[in-house]
C-alpha cells in the first residue's frame, strides 16, 4: 500500500481525533505527516520543517484557516494547500478560494478523494521543484 | 249660523293645522259681514230713499271687509294687528247698526262676531275687552239717541242685557279656546317630545350599530394581533432553532468525519480479516452516510439563503429529483410530466430539493412497495406538481401538524424536511398543500406562480440579446 514519494504532509485540524485518523491513514500511505492544532503552531512548522502538502481545516479557534492558507502562501507561494470544511457553503468554498487553497473538500471526508488529491498535488510539487532546480 | 261656524272654527283650533282656524275665521267675517250690508242696503232700497252718507259707509264698510278677510286669508295680518282689526271692526259694525235704526235696531247681534274672532284668534284677556269694548259701544250709541230725546228704561235694559250676554259669550269662548290651545300646545309638546324620543333612539340604535361594528373591528383586530404574535414567536423560534442547528450540524460533521477516517483506516487493516469486522465496518460507513443526511437536511433548513430566481424548466427539476431515488424497494415510478408546461421564475437547486424531499417521503412511506405517481399540469397562472404514493396515508391528525418544525412521524427523522419545503415554496410565492386518506396514500400538491416568470423570462431573453 505504501509509497515510495516521502512526501511531507502538513495535518492542521484543532479536532485532536481528526489529526490522529488523518495522520494514520497518510502515514500508512507513506506520507511524512506533521501536524498542527492551531494557524500559529502550523505557520511556525512551515518555518522549521520541509512540507509538501498542508491540509487546513477552516474553522479553527484562534486564525480561522482561511487566513492561515492566505499567510502561508505569501510565505510559500508554490505550497499545495487543501482547505477542509464542515460547510457546503458556496462563500465559504468561494472564501477559501480566494485565500489561495488548491482545492476545498468537505467532512465527512471522502478519503479516496483526499488522497487521490494530495498524491495529484505531491506529484505536481516534484515536477515543480525538478523545474526550479533546473533552472537554477 | 255664527255659532256653528265658530264651534267648527274651535273645533279645529284644537288640531294641529293653525291655517284652517285662520281661513274659517275669515270666511266667516266676510260672508255675515257681506249677508249683512246686503240686507242694510235692501232695506234701504225698501225705503226707497235717496243715496246719502248711508250708503257710503256701506261702501267703505263693503271693501274693509273684502280686503281685511282677503289679508286673513294670505296670512298677511301679524299678530300685532289683530286688535286694530277688531277695533276697527267693531266701529264698523257700530256705524251699522246706528245706521240701520241705533239702540232699536235688531242688528246687534253683530258685535258678537269680532267677539268671537277674538276668542278664537286672540287669547281670553283680548276676547274680554272686545266684549267690554262692544259693550262701550252699544251704550255710546244709547247716549247719542239720548241726547237726541231720552233714554228710556228699556234702552238701558238693553245696553245692560247685552253687555252681560257678550262678556259671558267672551268668557265662554274665550276659556273655550284657551283650553283648547292649551291642549293643543300639550299635544303639539307631546308630539315634538316624541319625535325627540323617536329620533334619540334612533340616534342611540345608530350609534350602537356603530359601537358594535366597532367591536367587532376590534375583535378582528385582536385576533390578528394574537395570530402575528404567535407567528412572530413561532419565527423567532424557528430562527433560534435554526441557529442552534446550524451550529450543532456543523460541530456534529467534525466527530462524524474522525469516525469515519477511523473506519477507513480499519477497513484498510481488517477488511479482509472476517465477515463479521467487514459486516460492521459497512454499519458504521452506512450510518456516518445518515447520520450526515440528517446534518445536511438540518443546514438546508437553517440556510436562509433567498431563491435566486431563473427560468426554470420544473420537469427537469423533477427528473433530477428521481434520478436520485433508490427504487430498489420495489417502488414503481409513473411520470405524467405535461410536456409543454411553461418555464417559471425558480431556484432550480431549491426546487430540486423539495421535490427530492417529498419523494423521499413518499418512498418512506411505501417500505413494502407501491407507486409514485409524479404529475405535473398548468392551472391558471400556476404549475402544479403532484407527487402521489399508494403508502399508509397520514392520519389526519398528523396531517394538520405535518408542516410544523420538529414534528415527525418517522421514527428515524427531525421533522424539518417538510418545513424546508413549505419555506422553500412559499419563497418562490408558491403553496404546498396535502391530502391524504389513511390506509391508501398520500398526495402533495406543490402549486408554483408563472405569470411573472412568463414576463420575466421575457425579459431575460432581451437582456440576452
Amino acid at each position: 500500500m505504501a509509497t515510495a514519494t516521502e512526501a511531507s504532509v502538513l495535518v492542521v485540524d484543532d479536532d485532536r481525533n481528526m489529526r490522529l485518523t488523518l495522520s494514520m491513514i497518510l502515514a500508512d500511505e507513506g506520507y511524512d505527516v506533521l501536524t498542527a492544532e492551531n494557524a500559529a503552531e502550523a505557520l511556525h512548522l512551515l518555518e522549521v520543517r520541509p512540507v509538501d502538502v498542508v491540509l487546513m481545516d477552516v474553522k479553527m479557534p484562534g486564525m480561522p484557516g482561511d487566513e492561515a492558507c492566505a499567510e502561508a502562501k505569501r510565505r510559500r507561494p508554490d505550497l499545495p494547500v487543501v482547505m477542509i470544511t464542515a460547510h457546503v457553503a458556496e462563500e465559504l468554498a468561494r472564501g477559501a478560494l480566494a485565500a489561495g487553497a488548491d482545492s476545498i473538500l468537505y467532512k465527512p471526508l471522502d478519503v479516496d478523494l483526499l488522497l487521490r488529491r494530495v498524491a495529484a498535488l505531491c506529484k505536481g510539487r516534484e515536477r515543480l521543484s525538478a523545474r526550479s532546480i533546473g533552472t537554477a | 249660523m255664527n255659532l256653528v261656524k265658530t264651534m267648527s272654527i274651535v273645533a279645529r283650533a284644537k288640531g294641529p293645522v293653525l291655517p284652517s282656524a285662520r281661513k274659517g275665521a275669515a270666511l266667516a267675517r266676510a260672508s255675515v259681514l257681506i249677508t249683512v250690508f246686503f240686507m242694510l242696503e235692501m232695506d234701504v232700497l225698501a225705503r226707497a230713499r235717496t243715496l246719502d252718507a248711508r250708503d257710503v259707509v256701506a261702501l267703505l264698510g263693503l271693501f274693509y271687509v273684502a280686503v281685511s278677510s282677503w289679508l286673513e286669508l294670505q296670512e298677511r295680518i301679524p299678530d300685532r294687528l289683530h286688535l286694530p282689526f277688531l277695533v276697527a271692526d267693531l266701529l264698523l259694525i257700530t256705524a251699522i247698526i246706528y245706521l240701520a235704526g241705533g239702540l232699536e235696531s235688531e242688528y246687534y247681534p253683530l258685535y258678537y262676531l269680532p267677539i268671537l274672532q277674538a276668542s278664537v284668534r286672540l287669547n281670553f284677556r283680548d276676547a274680554v275687552s272686545t266684549s267690554v269694548l262692544a259693550a262701550g259701544l252699544y251704550a255710546v250709541l244709547g247716549c247719542s239717541e239720548g241726547f237726541q230725546a231720552y233714554i228710556p228704561t228699556t234702552a238701558w235694559l238693553r245696553i245692560t242685557t247685552f253687555a252681560v250676554s257678550a262678556l259671558f259669550m267672551a268668557a265662554f269662548f274665550g276659556l273655550l279656546m284657551r283650553e283648547a290651545r292649551e291642549h293643543k300646545q300639550k299635544s303639539m309638546e307631546m308630539a315634538q317630545l316624541l319625535e325627540e324620543v323617536q329620533s334619540k333612539t334612533a340616534e342611540l340604535a345608530s350609534v350602537n350599530q356603530q359601537l358594535l361594528a366597532k367591536n367587532e373591528e376590534l375583535e378582528r383586530k385582536k385576533r390578528e394581533l394574537e395570530q402575528a404574535q404567535a407567528q412572530l414567536v413561532a419565527s423567532q423560534k424557528l430562527a433560534a432553532l435554526g441557529q442552534l442547528a446550524g451550529s450543532v450540524a456543523h460541530e456534529l460533521r467534525n466527530p462524524l468525519g474522525a469516525i469515519k477516517n477511523a473506519a477507513y483506516f480499519l477497513r484498510r487493516k481488517f477488511g479482509d480479516s472476517g465477515d463479521q469486522v467487514g459486516t460492521l465496518l459497512a454499519v458504521i460507513d452506512q450510518e456516518i452516510a445518515t447520520g450526515d443526511r440528517i446534518i445536511s437536511s438540518l443546514l438546508d433548513f437553517c440556510r436562509a439563503e433567498p431563491p435566486r430566481l431563473r427560468p426554470t424548466d420544473v420537469n427537469a427539476c423533477l427528473e433530477a429529483a428521481l434520478e436520485k431515488l433508490d427504487t430498489g424497494a420495489g417502488v414503481t415510478v409513473v411520470r405524467e410530466l405535461c410536456p409543454s408546461l411553461p418555464r417559471i421564475l425558480g431556484d432550480a437547486s431549491q426546487l430540486y430539493l423539495v421535490f427530492s424531499n417529498i419523494i423521499a417521503n413518499a418512498t418512506q412511506a411505501m417500505p413494502s412497495g407501491g407507486e409514485l405517481h409524479v404529475q405535473t399540469r398548468p392551472s391558471d397562472r400556476c404549475i402544479d406538481v403532484e407527487i402521489r404514493d399508494t403508502g399508509g396515508g397520514i392520519p389526519a391528525e398528523d396531517l394538520e401538524r405535518i408542516f410544523e418544525p420538529l414534528y415527525t412521524t418517522k421514527a428515524h427523522g427531525i421533522g424539518l424536511g417538510l418545513v424546508v419545503c413549505k419555506t422553500l415554496v412559499e419563497r418562490h410565492g408558491g403553496r404546498i398543500g396535502v391530502t391524504s386518506q389513511p390506509g391508501r396514500g398520500s398526495s402533495f400538491v406543490v402549486k408554483l406562480p408563472v405569470a411573472n416568470a412568463e414576463r420575466n423570462s421575457e425579459d431575460s431573453d432581451g437582456d440576452g440579446n
